[in-house]
């Protein structure tokens, strides 16, 4: 295995640049796998952006322990996982969705379904493109918008729990083409 | 796509589960609610997989639109490594070493060279993402302190500056944005940008809708379009929309309106041909005629640049007023008189010659106005059109038409011919042809007026017909 480790700054060896390189590369194209499973584990997408930040940086400080021979995701997930919980310290017990046994049950289910690094991501803007144009517009003003579900169903004349429902079947709807899609992607 | 609430979580669980799941994630559960999730989560597979997939979903969507925003951001500039030039972190890192990680791997990843973080909240993703590369670059002289870029670099989330040229990036959320002469800009997230001064177009690929361009007077959002943004050093933003359609966001309610004047306005739906001036306090006001060639970043709002070889400077009419919608502009396009050339900013259509031997040589090269085909039969129509030399006049009518009594007046009809050739979207039933001769469908006859001095020259309505008049001109010797 290559030295990889970034506190000594005198060990600058081709293979060692090209190591950090391909560290580098594989953490950027993990960022949305691991947002959402942060957000996952938290139940929440407040406070997953401080998590990943947090994550990010122990991942870079412990760059040379990573064995480029073995899989980056599991490593990766692994200190996003002791992130989470040491995010968790920092809260009261009042503000936390899940226990510490749930949690571990979530990032097993989480980690079962990995379809891989940005690929979902690709995949996502495809999926987004097949909606109804009516699904399309409830998807936009709440994410891309950033609109609160009353402040959407009010403009549609709907119920909140109405819009709610309806964004629940269209993010399940996303998540089957998108892995409709990377299955076609891999091939028989 | 079907949405269908089916499922084998939905069959097999109490549709609770789903109001339970939705709670959570939008942050807004209440204790009960949590109480109620956890057994359901912990004792029941389908339920833990419908929680996951919810949570991944919502998580890649706020991604996917620029959502995910840290509540922290570095505090500090940070010089960096280009990615040639990797190399573990320095010593001096000790000291507040994480959020120095955290930039560096940010620049290693996009190959900067200098991160001048913002002294805002970005409401992009927190972490390293390469947003697009230089696609082209024409003249361009780098603004100060911005480090030169070559075709092929990469480009994120730093501030970008040039004090003229043409630079053109293309970027992964598939947006081409092109900025034109001073410009300072910075992206936000790959969906978001910035301008701080300059002259932005933005071609949206399907993708890309939801491409949004702020400046301190507004945001322009696009909904599948191609658009301009000419942003001034105090934030007043002149949005054109050149296809499809955008939303207008102005960042203050206007005097008079519903609202004060520090909460935003309501959003302006703006179609192809519309252009609105914004104002700080949002007030709109309808940008009349443009310069430039379809198609290309080198508008120009109001007209011709003085000092140019223009032939027509400006066009004006009686209107499309202002009462709270959006305007229309002209199109000035300085000798865009050729086969195949845009005919109206409103349709499809093009001009061509009307048989192999193209358009007549007198007319080839003339400045032209694209007027508007839905003027047709507009009563009281006075356009006037502002010549910048001496100048030929030429109208063109519709070969059927019986001349209206202004244009027997004030011009001669000539021996020429042109004709227009239409198509799809606005006529789908024809197709565009291509080159002289080809799939015309109406004749126009053409008329002049000599006009021996710079001035303006006012026209009139159009006669019945089935098409709106053209207007073009060309130097006197």
């Amino acid at each position: 295995m290559p030295e990889l480790n970034p506190t000594k700054p005198d060990d600058r060896s081709d293979e060692t640049r090209q190591a950090m390189a391909e560290v580098v590369r594989l953490l950027t194209a993990s960022q949305s796998n691991l947002y959402a499973y942060v957000c996952a584990l938290l139940g929440t997408s407040a406070g997953a952006a401080d998590v990943l930040q947090e994550t990010n940086a122990v991942l870079w400080e412990k760059a040379g322990e990573y064995d480029p021979a073995r899989p980056f995701m599991p490593w990766a997930y692994r200190i996003a996982h002791f992130q989470v919980m040491a995010y968790r310290k920092k809260r009261s017990r009042e503000k936390l969705t899940f226990d510490d046994d749930l949690i571990e049950q979530i990032s097993d289910a989480f980690r079962r379904r990995d379809e891989g690094m940005d690929r979902q991501l690709e995949a996502l803007d495809g999926c987004l493109n097949k909606l109804s144009p009516r699904h399309r517009t409830v998807v936009d003003a709440r994410y891309r918008d950033g609109q609160s579900l009353e402040t959407i169903a009010q403009q549609a004349g709907k119920a909140p729990n109405a819009v709610a429902a309806e964004l629940y079947r269209v993010r399940k709807a996303l998540m089957e083409c998108i892995q409709t899609t990377l299955a076609r992607e891999e091939g028989p | 796509m079907s949405t269908q609430p089916a499922g084998h979580y939905r069959e097999s669980h109490p549709p609770e589960i789903e109001d339970l799941i939705d709670a959570v994630l939008e942050g807004k559960a209440t204790a009960e609610q949590v109480q109620r999730l956890r057994p359901l989560l912990r004792d029941d597979p389908a339920a833990l997989e419908a929680y996951v997939d919810q949570a991944r979903m919502h998580a890649l969507l706020l991604w996917r639109h620029g959502q995910a925003g840290p509540a922290v951001v570095p505090e500090e500039p940070v010089a960096a490594p280009t990615i040639m030039q990797i190399e573990p972190p320095p010593r001096r890192w000790r000291i507040g070493w994480r959020r120095l990680a955290v930039a560096a791997v940010m620049l290693l990843s996009v190959g900067l060279a200098m991160l001048l973080w913002p002294g805002r909240v970005s409401d992009g993703p927190p972490v390293p993402e390469m947003l697009g590369t230089v696609a082209a670059m024409r003249d361009v002289v780098w603004g100060e302190g911005q480090t030169a870029l070559a075709t092929g670099a990469n480009v994120g989330l730093q501030p970008l500056s040039i004090r003229s040229g043409t630079l053109r990036l293309t970027l992964r959320s598939d947006v081409i944005v092109t900025l034109t002469g001073s410009a300072k800009v910075q992206f936000l997230s790959p969906m978001r940008m910035r301008a701080d001064e300059g002259q932005i177009t933005a071609r949206v690929g399907p993708t890309g809708k939801g491409f949004t361009v702020e400046s301190a007077a507004a945001q322009v959002v696009d909904q599948g379009t191609e658009f301009g943004m000419r942003v001034d050093r105090s934030g007043r933003a002149d949005v054109l929309v050149f296809e499809g359609q955008v939303d207008l966001l102005r960042s203050a309610a206007p005097r008079g309106t519903a609202g004060s004047t520090t909460r935003p306005a309501a959003a302006l739906r703006m179609s192809k041909g519309q252009g609105l001036h914004v104002a700080l306090d949002g007030q709109v006001q309808r940008i009349v005629a443009v310069e430039g060639k379809p198609g290309t970043p080198d508008w120009v709002v109001g007209g011709a640049p003085a000092g140019g070889n223009a032939v027509i400077a400006r066009v004006e009419d009686n209107l499309r007023d202002l009462e709270g919608g959006a305007g229309n502009f002209y199109r000035i396009v300085h000798r865009g008189l050729e086969e195949d050339a845009p005919a109206y900013v409103d349709r499809c259509y093009e001009w061509n010659g009307v048989d192999a031997s193209g358009i007549p040589a007198e007319l080839k090269g003339a400045d032209l106005v694209m007027t508007f085909n839905s003027d047709k039969k507009t009563p009281d129509l006075k356009i006037t059109v502002t010549l910048a030399r001496p100048a030929a006049l030429y109208v063109f009518l519709q070969a059927s038409a019986t001349p209206p009594e202004w244009l027997v007046r004030d011009f001669v009809q000539t021996p020429l011919a042109i004709g227009l050739d239409e198509g799809p979207p606005d006529m789908p039933h024809l197709q565009l042809g291509q080159g002289p001769g080809q799939s015309i469908d109406r004749p126009f006859t053409v008329w002049r007026r000599e006009v021996p001095q710079a001035g303006a020259v006012t026209l009139g309505d159009n006669a019945p017909a089935k098409s709106m008049y053209g207007i073009a001109a060309t130097p006197l010797p």
